[in-house]
């Protein structure tokens, strides 16, 4: 006796039921899934662009900064805001400088320290900087002259300040020499009307 | 009655999803939460570090401010801190406020400061060597004791060749006497008259000279003795002080007498004042931005270091 293949038997309200179930949980997971890359992909894209750019800006906003408070703990934002050239009334920083070069020599025959803190810390890493020296004057404008500028700062660039008060018998830090009381009038900031205090001036610094 | 199970399958389909809904909304939640955190302690954390830097500044800049006035003279007087730090503050406040909006404010907190002596100060050399009240003849302490380190040094610069006289008296009597004038071809002429009539007279080249008046140096150099032979304390005095311009500086101790109506208490331009040595000077400095404010103190110890 010949027989067929077994005869299906024909879906039952059990096996429908399991179905709606599995269906049901698929579509949840499906759903959910496409919900959270959606939620994902909308909110946390832009701030994870932003998150990355914000984060690399502040931190190399707080790595400027720790530059200047190491400079102010070492006395090197006095040795740059008095690094001035009286004969020719202008930075003693040359402008020929490269990022690289051996940094400028004060009048101790000693680097100028803000330079090899610079140097150190953003030249070994391609990053670019200037400097900038800000002061008042007896008509309380604030006027600005460069110490060492490489180039236009970036769209991206970060910048960090720490201020120096300047008295009369502090000395100048590059040759000729002498202090700052006896040439008061060669000096960039102007002698203000006390007869110790000369100038409070704020180095900035530009990094990009 | 019997559930249908076409029902069962769809309760556990709605079941599904609302968990879905659930955690999609758990998701979401815990996204916001995680944001806020970030973000509200990193702002006002980088205005404490601000604060922080700025206390740091002020303190580095006092300091030195300080001690420059105190190499100067050997002792700083409460009103020269107090112009000194009244522009330097006025400065920072701008430069601050420029930036963000935040102000600083930097005084000299006098109560708390350490106070000594006594201090006789006229600080600009073109005006005349007048009392307050602009009298040429004038005494500018009594019952002092001078010593090293209570001197009287001036820079003088006479105008006239009829002398400018400093008179000091001893307790019992007699008189020491100092002139300055004129001399011929652009030089100083300073004579001193002892108590026994004996002078000392030097020609000094230039429109002024520098006395250590109870030092008895000229332009730095030992020329005469000071009231030798009269008793302690002394009385001193000026006359014809208009005949002379003078920067001055009396150091005297709180036993001396000033008559406090010869000087002023709150000069400007130079006129001759009366003020305090600062032992340990107290500087007030407050900082406050829409976040924060913060309060700081710096002691100066005069000769020493701050804390």
């Amino acid at each position: 006796m010949v027989t067929g293949p077994p005869k299906r038997r024909p879906p039952s309200d059990v096996d429908r039921g399991q179905a709606y179930t599995l269906e049901g949980v698929i579509s949840a997971v499906v759903i959910l899934t496409a919900l959270l890359l959606a939620t994902t992909a909308v909110v946390i894209t832009p701030t994870t662009a932003g998150t990355i750019d914000r984060e690399t800006m502040a931190q190399l906003g707080t790595q400027t900064d720790d530059v200047l408070a190491t400079a102010h703990e070492r006395d090197a934002l006095r040795e740059a805001a008095l690094y001035w050239d009286s004969q020719d009334g202008q930075s003693g920083w040359p402008t020929a400088y490269q990022p690289g070069d051996a940094c400028p020599e004060t009048i101790a025959d000693e680097p100028l320290t803000l330079c090899l803190l610079l140097e150190e810390t953003f030249t070994s890493r391609f990053y670019r900087y200037n400097v900038y020296l800000d002061y008042q004057t007896r008509g309380k404008t604030t006027e600005t002259e460069p110490l060492f500028v490489q180039g236009t700062p970036g769209r991206n660039a970060v910048t960090s300040t720490r201020s120096i008060a300047l008295h009369d018998g502090m000395e100048l830090t590059h040759g000729p020499g002498g202090t700052l009381g006896g040439n008061a009038s060669k000096f960039y900031a102007e002698d203000l009307d006390d007869p110790t205090l000369v100038n409070v001036v704020e180095v900035r610094v530009v990094v990009w | 009655m019997i559930p249908n199970l076409d029902d069962r399958g769809q309760l556990m389909l709605v079941g599904a999803v609302v968990m879905a809904a659930s955690l999609l909304a758990l998701v979401v939640v815990l996204n916001s939460t995680i944001y806020t955190q970030n973000t509200n302690p990193g702002n006002s954390l980088g205005e404490m570090n601000e604060v922080e830097r700025q206390l740091e500044v002020v303190r580095t800049d006092v300091d030195r401010l300080s001690d420059r006035l105190g190499q100067r003279d050997r002792y700083v007087d409460v009103h020269e801190l107090n112009a000194t730090l009244t522009v330097y503050g006025d400065r920072k406040a701008e430069q601050i406020v420029d930036r963000r909006p935040a102000y600083l404010d930097v005084t000299l907190n006098e109560s708390a400061s350490g106070l000594e002596r006594e201090v006789l100060r006229q600080s600009n050399r073109s005006r005349a060597v007048l009392s307050r009240s602009n009298q040429s003849d004038w005494t500018l302490v009594e019952n002092a004791t001078f010593n090293e380190s209570t001197p009287f040094e001036l820079v003088i610069e006479p105008r006239s060749p009829t002398p400018t006289t400093f008179i000091a008296e001893g307790e019992d009597g007699g008189d020491w006497r100092l002139n300055v004038s004129q001399g011929p071809s652009n030089t100083v002429s300073v004579e001193v008259t002892y108590d026994n009539g004996t002078t000392v007279s030097e020609s000094v080249s230039g429109n002024a000279t520098r006395l250590n008046v109870t030092g008895g140096a000229i332009d730095g150099t030992q020329r005469f003795a000071f009231a030798p032979g009269l008793d302690a304390p002394y009385d001193l005095r000026v006359e014809n002080g208009h005949r002379s311009g003078g920067a001055y500086h009396i150091l005297v101790d709180e036993a001396s007498d000033v008559d406090t109506g010869n000087f002023h208490t709150d000069p400007s331009d130079g006129q001759p004042y009366v003020s305090r040595e600062l032992s340990t000077a107290v500087v007030d400095v407050e900082y406050v931005s829409d976040k924060v404010s913060a309060e700081s103190q710096i002691t100066v110890r005069l000769g020493g270091d701050s804390e």
